[in-house]
């Protein structure tokens, strides 16, 4: 007992103080004044000839040049010719850790205690490439080897230390409902649809219940404390629609599945269905009447009547609106989610829903929307400044700031993509 | 005056039978298409000028060519035409190794595999949507190689479209591919392969300098039939992989060895320095113009997959684009489209990418188009616009190199794939 109390103790201790030396660091940091040609607002609209204002991490001010006027002493950046974007989000990807081992643990198929914070690596190229490409944001979790990879984190591509980087953990719940899990097919459990199935429902059917007896205890409904469970601990909160639930799925059946257990039985409505293609679309409009989230890629594309169909303009054809693209890196480069949004337009949607898929969309579903995904004050200075629209091949980044430090300057660090 | 009408009746009834019969088969159709722009690849640009196709294969290209009056005219004046692409070197349609093939091949050592007479057609399923998704994608001619080994096996060409493989097989004995490993089994497993083929050829010859002069010797003396069947039958005892790997030694055959690193590269070299003949084509890696005073020297051409990626990871001071690089050391490139289906919609993404960072434009629509069709081998029927060669070409509303790279139109063998 004595030594649970030390522990929390400790815990909240190492808590409080990463979150200051956090706030310490950001403060230390020289405000900016960020002048842009033209200004991707995302949630406001674009500005013309404006200024960003950059203080202690933070946005302070955004409106157009003849209303703000810098403040002594900000550090001018001048990108008067070029565009300035918020950091991307990718909430898709694999990029934090140092390789493929580290991200696929697949004795058992369930695996709710293990954590992908444990493997993230500041130094991997697959994070610079992510800066240098202006992607700030990432969801990074463990890989869909098994029917549950553990949970995944919410983190910035750069930053000081960890404790800077990690914007949320967990970040979600990883669950891999199809696809990978069935190519080791080897007929043990978690390997064939009915078997996963089955597995990941009595998983989460544990989860609430363990969920809930907290609730009532904390609530006063019980007088009963439950024991506490380390693999279920900081899970729980999937049921109170805080934690969502990351679903690998596709295929036209899986992904009926999902929104049926997931939304329809178990009342979640923090499910998100990332890939859905192979046909999946087919369910589009079941999906467009409930609150479960669409998160495309890497794949955007299916064929079928000898051509090629853009799989979000079918979702978005059906009435889903919450739709968000990804590139799964490593699978596709991380640096490549300006591409994969610049595809989805040639496959059929418009540049304010692509670029609102690698910003907003995919902040509003996990919750960080107060944070990243738009350029408005109060939000993360995560900013990075375009030679001009990035749905544009021939577009590059000049600059990413992340929580108000420059990370990647072409004219330091070289044009990298 | 009935019959009559019923003869006319007849006689329109059989010429519309007959038109929609030729109609129906699109390659008998006589069609000219005007371009804005065509970029022949080997000849300059035409501006303003026509290319007339019959049964698939261009008749005529020029700025004032005569447009017959039965030819369908398609207008695409205004736009960008090229030649389809030729795809040097894809794995596309194959399979990835199953988890059988795997323990079998890779746990045993895949660089010890010798799989010379392995013909990749067999693993070529013509009705996979991969084809036609490629085809879309520009890539009217491409090459299809086998995966794993150390030697993989025989790869082919195909050009899609066709129901069964023998309609779309264009090449079944294209190259013999390798995947170099630096790695001693694999020297010891090639060295002695290549060893075999040599002593082979050595013994064919000295056979045929033997019978020579035994034929000069008794030239009265009939050769019994009998002995020309031992002859031939002793020609079949040479095993198959030895066949094509002689085949090789001679230079008949180009080796396409895959070389991700330069030091492969520089291993593979040390491995051919008895072989003379062999004629090599590299599929390299980014940092495989380290090694290339050597691909200059020999004049091997190097197959490379663009991306938009410019900066070479290992070396500050080295900071370019790796195609540049090459560029600048004057090496024979050509360009693999990306492997992946989802990628390879971006192929003109990453030209347009590299054209950018300083890349040739000459150079980049070079690299997909001629320079892959000589590696295959292929360049008297593909890879440019000219008379005689076949009617592949995609059509963009500008030039793809300067603008944002959306595909139009692909036609291959005259026909309109998108």
């Amino acid at each position: 007992m004595r030594y649970k109390i030390l522990r929390m103790a400790f815990c909240l201790t190492v808590c409080l103080s990463s979150v200051g030396l956090v706030l310490e660091a950001q403060k230390g940091r020289p405000p900016y004044a960020v002048k842009a040609g033209k200004i991707l607002t995302i949630t406001k609209g674009v500005i013309q000839n404006g200024i960003v204002l950059v203080k202690n991490g933070k946005i302070e001010k955004v409106g157009k040049d003849s209303d703000i006027a810098i403040p002594a002493g900000y550090k001018v950046i001048d990108a008067s010719q070029h565009w300035l974007l918020p950091g991307f989000v990718d909430i898709h990807s694999h990029t934090g850790g140092e390789g493929y081992g580290d991200i696929n643990d697949m004795v058992f198929s369930l695996n709710p205690g293990l954590r992908i914070l444990d493997t993230i690596a500041l130094n991997t190229p697959g994070l610079k490439r992510a800066v240098a490409a202006g992607v700030t944001t990432i969801n990074h979790i463990p890989g869909s080897g098994s029917n549950n990879g553990g949970t995944g984190v919410i983190m910035k591509t750069a930053g000081d230390d960890l404790d800077e980087v990690v914007l949320r953990f967990p970040g979600v719940l990883k669950i891999a409902q199809a696809g990978n899990p069935e190519r080791r097919w080897s007929g043990e459990i978690g390997t064939g649809r009915m078997g996963m199935t089955w597995h990941l429902k009595e998983l989460m059917l544990q989860i609430k219940a363990y969920h809930d007896e907290w609730e009532a205890y904390e609530s006063g409904a019980s007088k009963v404390k439950p024991k506490k469970n380390v693999k279920f601990e900081y899970i729980k909160e999937v049921f109170d629609g805080t934690l969502p639930a990351f679903i690998h799925v596709a295929w036209f059946q899986p992904v009926q599945t999902v929104f049926r257990m997931y939304h329809d039985e178990l009342n979640m409505e923090n499910a998100v269905i990332t890939h859905g293609e192979f046909g999946g679309y087919q369910n589009a409009p079941a999906v467009s009447t409930r609150k479960v989230h669409f998160d495309c890629g890497p794949r955007l594309y299916d064929f079928w009547d000898d051509a090629f169909h853009g799989i979000i303009t079918e979702y978005a054809g059906a009435g889903v609106k919450n739709i968000s693209i990804n590139t799964d890196a490593v699978g596709t480069g991380q640096e490549k989610l300006f591409l994969q949004a610049a595809m989805a337009v040639r496959l059929g949607i418009d540049d304010k829903m692509a670029l609102e898929g690698i910003t907003i969309n995919g902040a509003r579903a996990f919750g960080i929307d107060d944070r990243v995904g738009s350029i408005e004050a109060g939000k993360d200075a995560d900013l990075v400044v375009w030679t001009g629209n990035p749905l544009d091949v021939r577009s590059h980044v000049i600059l990413t700031m992340i929580n108000g430090k420059i990370f990647y300057e072409v004219s330091r660090d070289g044009q990298q993509y | 005056m009935g019959s009559s009408t019923n003869q006319k009746v007849l006689i329109i009834g059989i010429l519309v039978l007959a038109a929609s019969v030729f109609c129906l088969d699109g390659q008998e159709k006589l069609l000219a298409i005007k371009g804005g722009q065509i970029h022949t690849i080997t000849d300059g640009i035409i501006e303003n000028g026509v290319i007339l196709i019959r049964d698939g294969l261009i008749e005529d290209i020029g700025p004032d060519v005569l447009v017959p009056s039965d030819a369908e005219v398609l207008d695409h004046s205004g736009s960008f035409i090229m030649p389809g692409v030729v795809s040097p070197h894809s794995y596309l349609g194959i399979p990835p190794p199953s988890a059988a093939e795997q323990s079998a091949v890779f746990r045993s050592g895949p660089a010890i595999a010798n799989l010379a007479h392995y013909p990749v057609r067999y693993s070529i399923y013509p009705e996979d949507p991969v084809y036609l998704m490629a085809l879309k994608n520009g890539l009217t001619t491409m090459a299809i190689s086998p995966r794993p080994g150390g030697i993989a096996g025989l790869g082919a060409v195909i050009q899609p479209g066709g129901e069964r493989l023998k309609d779309i097989l264009v090449k079944e004995k294209a190259f013999l591919k390798v995947n170099v490993y630096v790695n001693t089994l694999f020297w010891d497993m090639l060295k002695r392969a290549l060893d075999e083929a040599q002593k082979k050829i050595e013994e064919k010859k000295k056979k045929a300098e033997e019978k020579k002069q035994e034929k000069e010797k008794d030239k009265e003396k009939k050769k019994g039939k009998s002995e020309k069947e031992a002859e031939e039958e002793e020609e079949e005892k040479i095993k198959e992989s030895t066949q094509i790997l002689m085949d090789v030694v001679e230079g008949r055959l180009p080796l396409m060895a895959d070389c991700y690193s330069p030091s492969a590269l520089s291993h593979l070299d040390a491995l051919l320095s008895g072989f003379p003949k062999v004629k090599v084509v590299v599929v390299g890696g980014p940092e495989i113009y380290r090694a290339g005073s050597l691909l200059k020297e020999k004049n091997i051409p190097v197959i490379l997959s663009p991306e938009i990626r410019t900066v070479i990871r290992w070396s500050r001071a080295e900071r370019t684009n790796y195609v540049l690089k090459c560029q600048g050391l004057g090496l024979k490139m050509a360009f693999q489209p990306p492997g992946g289906i989802q990628e390879q919609i971006h192929l003109f993404d990453y030209l347009n990418k590299l054209a950018l960072y300083g890349v040739n434009k000459d150079v980049l629509l070079k690299g997909v188009t001629i320079v892959p069709a000589e590696i295959l081998g292929m360049e008297k029927v593909v890879g440019s616009l000219e008379k005689g060669k076949r009617a592949d070409l995609i059509v963009f509303p500008n030039n793809p190199l300067e603008n944002i790279p959306v595909i139009e139109n692909v036609l291959s063998g005259g026909i309109y794939v998108k």
